[in-house]
């Protein structure tokens, strides 16, 4: 549990992360989810005890961690860079924990060996950690630090310096031996996010500029983006600016009744772009398509929208091969479920939490 | 490009080697005269003569002179390195500077004021060439051992410290190991300084320390022995030679 926790690097500067409270509950897995300079790796070594609180608390089982070494928190972590020890064996770099802890190197060794076989890395115990790939390290690191038998697992950008083979190997091993382990994960990638934080309790933080922007589970920020900063980090590209009036989002789209009640006054309509549908000519919202480009298996489809105020740019995704020329008439449905309205100011409103 | 770089080796090698090449001669020369490309007869009259001097008591000083000196320097460098490197000093730049003066101030110039002052207090003459030659070493082991603390990732302390480390056994069982190849080249250098020096041990010194160099010294300004000459130049010649073989392939060993 991270209770108003906040750090400051210049006296009276901005804050990295500014009173974050967000709680942690026991076994699941919280994200900490924003761009580069948002705070979130910053959150990550307070919690670590690496670096000093300026204010707040940072909560284990109701204990506060104030004064508790990083060494007796219970915590193990794993950095985008392995750091594996150089001067020591693949071997010895797993028997770290207990061999500090004096634990007699015969039972450290047998553990370690356990722990290399469940990373898939059976026979590399007298390699030297330079001799391993990139993605054998992180996960020799991995076998490492839950040697240390912590609470909670802390996760800073895991697989970011790895390639996309190394890295689908390293998330499904961090699922397999996740077990109980309370998870605290840290990184940029929303689908990262979305892999690791599976499981019913899990939440995802979305930081920004060091202040929370919404805290909920991955596919409600996906669903229902709090602000543009959110809509954007995970992915969406509609944005539609407009205005709600009586529970409608009235645009160059047109006025679109909304699912839930949104307060009267300016708002950015969001609409993921796998969630429109694209129809045939005549039917639907009509517009033109303006740009289509190819991502893998699917195609971004940009129609440009003429209506009342102006000219509106809605993102729909199709299949490879079935998408429309560009200069192509075309409809578009938008299911009136999949349409959020946020406010037109990048930061939306601060998310107030219980 | 290769041949280039090739030509340079062979000339770095060359630049080294050669004032070798007469020096070797002459060590295995009984009798070597002027116009004679090679010695006309050969022989080690220069090694027994050498020894006969007082080469290997001389050489056990140099080596006990030089071992004091690489301890206590590494130790003080290491020393001053960790307090620059912490951060917490008040005029880092000003310490800098102090630290690397030694090599900025003529060490004759020096050598003598000290040996009038060190002289005045009493201090016993080998204490204050140790004393001289360990501050003359620390610019290089505070240098070697800065450069190596600011360039150690601290992500590795930290990952020891989570994993139930505590502050002095990082230190113990991760940053030293880290800092191992740099510590073996700052006490090289600081060896070096003790086994190559001349003039400090003569004048602070005051001859009561007898060193190889001093002992090559006296004998390079006699008259003409140059056998024996050679025989004490090699001698003090080979063992930093080996000492720089066994660093350089210790840092190699780190590295794998």
């Amino acid at each position: 549990m991270l209770d108003g926790v906040t750090r400051r690097y210049a006296v009276g500067g901005a804050a990295a992360l500014d009173g974050l409270t967000v709680p942690v509950p026991g076994g699941a897995c919280l994200v900490l989810l924003g761009p580069s300079g948002s705070g979130k790796s910053t959150a990550l070594r307070l919690v670590a005890g690496l670096e000093p609180l300026d204010a707040g608390r940072v909560l284990l089982d109701g204990a506060d961690l104030a004064g508790v070494p990083p060494e007796r928190r219970r915590m193990a972590m794993l950095a985008q860079r392995p750091l594996l020890f150089g001067h020591l064996s693949v071997l010895d770099n797993v028997a770290f924990p207990h061999t500090v802890r004096g634990v007699p190197r015969r039972r450290a060794h047998a553990d370690a060996r356990a722990r290399l076989d469940a990373v898939g890395l059976p026979g590399f115990e007298r390699r030297r950690p330079g001799e391993l790939s990139g993605g054998q390290q992180q996960r020799v690191a991995l076998a490492r630090a839950l040697a240390a038998g912590p609470r909670v697992l802390l996760l800073d950008e895991p697989t970011t310096g790895l390639d996309t083979g190394a890295r689908a190997e390293v998330h499904e091993l961090l699922r397999r031996v996740r077990a109980d382990l309370t998870l605290l994960l840290v990184t940029h990638d929303p689908v990262e996010a979305a892999t690791l934080a599976d499981r019913p309790g899990d939440r995802v933080a979305v930081l920004r500029d060091g202040l929370l922007q919404q805290h909920a589970p991955v596919g409600e920020l996906y669903a229902r983006p709090a602000s543009l900063t959110v809509a954007r980090l995970l992915g969406g590209r509609t944005e539609v600016p407009g205005t709600v009036r009586a529970g409608r989002h009235v645009s160059p789209l047109g006025a679109l009744q909304l699912p839930v009640p949104v307060p009267a006054g300016p708002g950015v309509l969001v609409v993921r772009p796998e969630l429109v549908e694209l129809v045939p000519a005549g039917s639907g919202i009509a517009g033109t398509v303006a740009e289509v480009r190819v991502l893998g298996a699917r195609a971004l489809v940009t129609v440009a929208v003429a209506g009342a105020g102006g000219t509106a740019r809605v993102h729909a995704e199709a299949p490879l091969g079935r998408q429309p020329a560009v200069g192509d008439p075309v409809g578009l449905r938008v299911p009136v479920d999949v349409r959020t309205v946020v406010p037109p100011s990048e930061d939306g409103e601060r998310q107030q939490l219980p | 490009m290769t041949a280039l770089r090739r030509l340079t080796g062979v000339g770095l090698a060359a630049w080294f080697l050669l004032p070798l090449v007469p020096l070797v001669l002459w060590a295995a020369a009984d009798v070597w005269r002027a116009p004679a490309a090679l010695p006309q007869q050969w022989g080690s009259s220069g090694w027994s003569a050498a020894a006969a001097a007082g080469g290997w008591a001389a050489a056990g000083r140099s080596l006990g002179l030089a071992a004091v000196v690489a301890v206590l320097g590494t130790l003080l460098g290491a020393a001053a390195a960790a307090a620059l490197d912490g951060g917490r000093l008040r005029a880092p730049r000003t310490i800098t500077a102090l630290l690397l003066a030694p090599v900025a101030l003529p060490p004759l110039a020096v050598a003598l004021g000290l040996d009038v002052l060190l002289l005045r207090l009493g201090v016993p003459a080998p204490v204050g060439v140790v004393a001289v030659l360990t501050v003359a070493a620390l610019p290089y082991t505070t240098y070697a051992l800065r450069v190596a603390l600011a360039g150690m990732d601290r992500g590795y302390a930290e990952e020891a410290r989570l994993l139930g480390a505590t502050p002095a056994v990082v230190w113990r069982r991760v940053r030293l190991p880290l800092l191992a190849p740099a510590v073996a080249t700052a006490a090289l250098l600081a060896f070096l300084v003790g086994w190559s020096d001349y003039v400090v041990t003569l004048t602070v010194g005051g001859g009561q320390l007898v060193t190889l160099p001093l002992l090559l010294g006296s004998a390079a300004s006699g008259v003409g022995d140059e056998p024996t000459v050679a025989a004490l130049a090699l001698s003090a010649v080979l063992p930093p030679l080996a000492a720089a073989l066994l660093v350089a392939r210790l840092a190699r060993g780190r590295t794998g």
